[in-house]
């Protein structure tokens, strides 16, 4: 387990929904670990808390939901894989210079996900304009410079674009110097906790949050018709760089797909499009929630070995959520087994098919058709718990058909039986205290 | 033969499309384009395919939810009767052909009327897919489960909520839900509910339109469980449209395999996993993720997706994404032929060399 580089570690978190009828706990003290380099599977019923966790790990919960305690630790920098950042510490503006360009997310329903009134080119470039400016005026610029002409009123006007190109560059850049100088800092302050330092860190935080300052010639000559068209030849880049960016994801005629709208586009493309729009700024991280919950077993196919390729080439870890069990021995490293906000089970995958310690696992798995599908199907009797009164004790103890009278009594323990095996249930802990 | 309770011959639906500023007719999106299948007695038929390709439809037309546009629907015929029906209709003679013609109207469930119609639909029920959409909100379940024997006039009044009662139990459902609304149930008992409700005019063929694709891996199973012991109990005939394979292959005897409108396998369950002759029912079931991460399979990737059924190809619909099409496919259609013996049908050009 040392070699393995962390690349998240969630640890006692709780997000809580307050809701008019009461409080819906929907996390009670989650805690996962997820590494460099792998693919992470969180399985589990709807309303176990699969979405809320990697929510909260985007810090994206929608009122009424608050994530009210523990920590979420990100090693995202890549010189210094060993520090990380407790994201739930920062600011939102922190957060927003993350999301999408570190951790990135495909959410489940592609229709919903993508803005109806916006082109899919548009929705794209939106992910390159917001963190990678400097790199496409860059391009831009060194674009413009090549091809600019020798004399005449187009040369004025070309040395006229390149002009603003380059002082929109110049506050981009200056901008970015600052936030390296300022996230330098806050990493040394990272572990302090004396009085001088937290003030310190609050100053920096603050000072982190100014946005980009940009010259007020530029800002003038952009609200001033028709030299506002300076800025067309960085539109074009941007076309070029989404239209390479949907043919590396083997999108068929990119550069008609881009001009369209999403319900032009089937599902899977629509898919697709969300995908894109995830990798345009080739995040570490992906989260993908439930990514082919709605599309059909080929499409799904098609999905799922695009993300697997992407695994390969071009981002770091997958965290991906699914119900569906099949997918999981397919595409995961290891899987997370949730229940009712509580992580029930977390092994490799072989490890858990072969050798499932939590009777919900277990129970999961014989719920399955499988391919060679002899006697009916085991169940579980009933259904997810209402969250907002949890069962005691262990939530899963009214539907288990193991259960013991500790169990209403006492949460269980995470422990690991076996290597890099960690399961949460008393029938366990007791055994190692009878050892 | 006699054994069949639904026979459906050379069924069509076409959903008009209308354009232009006198919303005229200009195209047909052909859903289903001649259908020919037979559910037999007691079996339950899984009909499998991606999105799009008819099988909602098929299911509608069958119920009589949508007018068909074309073909007929034997309802519980013997084979004779049918056969000598469908002479008739090709008949040249014009008397034997009208007197086919009028035949029809007594047994096809496309052409009844009237009286006729409610007896046959006492017998045929069906269960939707999402029991939050398919159960009215503001009725009690009391109400929900007792409204087909008010509609059909089964019996007294006064033994419904008894007979109701009874519907519940065997959906396993208790007295005390009773007087509830939908809203105050799971996922799972809503689609219990709605089974009660169907079994409610004791119907002896169930349409089952992806009963178990709204809900999770542990209330689908038992939902699954639930359904199988029904139709032992009761003799129930399913028809069961899902595009979930395994749920499929867990309770079917039967599968019919449909692509753009057309059916282009059919065979008894065991067969079509072991050894599928369509190109497309391969992908399909290569395309399954399988719940064991010590098998790796070799997957066969379909790419793009179903084309669009207004202007479906030429030829063999399946070709534009075959990787085995040939010049042939392109411009001939292939029909369905039997392949060793009469319970396995394909449609394909080129399956006895694949």
């Amino acid at each position: 387990m040392t070699a393995q580089q962390h690349l998240v570690e969630v640890s006692d978190l709780s997000t809580n929904f307050y809701t008019f009828e009461g409080v819906v706990r929907a996390l009670n003290n989650v805690a996962l670990v997820v590494n460099h380099g792998e693919t992470y599977g969180i399985v589990g019923e709807s309303g176990c808390g699969k979405s809320v966790t990697v929510r909260s790990m985007m810090r994206i919960v929608q009122t009424p939901g608050r994530i009210d305690g523990g920590r979420i630790v990100m090693f995202l920098n890549p010189e210094d894989k060993e520090k990380g950042i407790d994201i739930l510490d920062r600011s939102e503006v922190y957060m927003s210079s993350i999301r999408g360009k570190d951790v990135s997310m495909i959410f489940q329903e592609p229709g919903a996900a993508l803005n109806p009134v916006l082109s899919i080119e548009q929705q794209i470039a939106e992910s390159y304009q917001f963190h990678r400016m400097d790199e496409m005026l860059g391009l831009t610029i060194s674009r413009l410079q090549a091809a600019a002409p020798k004399a005449g009123p187009l040369k004025i006007w070309n040395d006229f674009r390149l002009s603003l190109l380059r002082r929109e560059l110049a506050a981009y850049e200056a901008h970015g110097e600052r936030i390296r100088t300022i996230d330098n800092e806050l990493y040394r302050l990272e572990d302090a906790s004396d009085q001088a330092s937290r003030a310190r860190k609050h100053e920096l935080n603050h000072e982190r949050d100014k946005p980009v300052r940009t010259s007020r010639l530029v800002g003038f000559v952009r609200r001033v018709p028709f030299l506002r068209r300076y800025r067309r030849p960085l539109d074009r880049t941007l076309s070029a760089e989404i239209v390479d960016l949907l043919r590396s994801l083997g999108i068929p005629n990119p550069e008609n797909i881009a001009k369209r709208y999403p319900h032009e586009l089937s599902g899977g493309m629509q898919q697709r499009i969300v995908i894109a729009i995830a990798l345009a700024c080739h995040p570490t991280l992906l989260i993908a929630d439930e990514p082919t919950s709605n599309l059909d077993v080929t499409i799904q196919a098609q999905i799922v070995d695009l993300i697997r390729e992407l695994k390969e080439t071009a981002i770091s870890s997958v965290i991906f959520i699914t119900h569906d069990l099949g997918l999981v021995a397919e595409i995961c490293d290891r899987v997370t087994v949730m229940y009712a906000g509580d992580v029930a089970e977390t092994a490799t995958v072989r490890e858990l098919f072969r050798n499932p310690l939590h009777p919900y696992a277990q129970g999961l798995l014989e719920a399955v058709p499988k391919e060679v599908q002899e006697s009916t199907l085991t169940i579980i009797p009933g259904a997810v718990p209402n969250l907002i009164r949890p069962p005691s004790g262990c939530r899963f103890h009214p539907r288990c058909k193991m259960k013991m009278d500790i169990c209403e009594r006492e949460k269980p323990e995470t422990i690991e039986r076996g290597a890099g095996h960690f399961v949460a249930c008393h029938l366990y802990t007791k055994d190692q205290s009878n050892d | 033969m006699t054994d069949n309770i639904i026979d459906i011959r050379a069924l069509k639906k076409y959903y008009p499309v209308t354009g232009g500023v006198f919303r005229r007719h200009v195209a047909d999106v052909k859903a289903l384009d001649g259908v020919d299948l037979t559910i037999r007695k007691g079996e339950c038929l899984g009909l499998v395919g991606e999105s799009g390709c008819g099988k909602t439809t098929l299911g509608k037309t069958l119920m009589r939810l949508h007018p068909a546009t074309e073909g007929r629907i034997y309802f519980d015929q013997p084979g004779s009767e049918v056969d000598a029906i469908e002479k008739g209709l090709v008949s040249t003679d014009p008397a034997v052909h009208a007197k086919a013609k009028a035949r029809l109207h007594e047994v096809d469930l496309l052409s009844v009327g009237g009286k006729q119609l409610l007896k046959m639909r006492q017998r045929l029920q069906v269960v939707f897919q999402d029991p939050t959409n398919s159960l009215d909100p503001r009725m009690l379940v009391r109400d929900i489960v007792a409204e087909p024997l008010v509609a059909q006039r089964l019996i007294s009044p006064k033994l419904i909520p008894d007979a109701v009662v009874e519907l519940l139990g065997k959906v396993g459902l208790t007295r005390d839900h009773l007087m509830r609304y939908p809203h105050e149930f799971s996922g799972g008992q809503r689609q219990r509910i709605a089974v009660a409700r169907a079994l409610s005019t004791n119907p002896r063929f169930i349409l089952m339109d992806e009963p178990t694709s709204a809900l999770d891996v542990s209330v689908q199973a038992q939902i699954l469980n639930l359904l199988k012991k029904l139709q032992e109990e009761m003799e129930l005939t399913y028809l069961f449209v899902t595009h979930h394979l395994l749920v499929v292959k867990y309770i079917s005897n039967r599968i019919a395999v449909m692509y753009l409108g057309k059916l282009v396998e059919l065979g008894p369950t065991a067969d079509i996993f072991k050894s599928p002759h369509h190109p497309y029912t391969r992908a399909l079931l290569s395309a399954i993720p399988v719940p064991d991460p010590e098998t790796k399979r070799e997957k066969i990737i379909l790419s793009g997706d179903v084309p669009n059924p207004i202007n479906p190809p030429k030829g063999c619909r399946f070709h534009p994404r075959c990787a085995f099409a040939v010049e042939r496919c392109r411009v001939e259609e292939p029909v369905l032929e039997e392949v060793g013996g009469p319970d396995r049908i394909v449609a394909c050009h080129r399956w006895k060399e694949l």
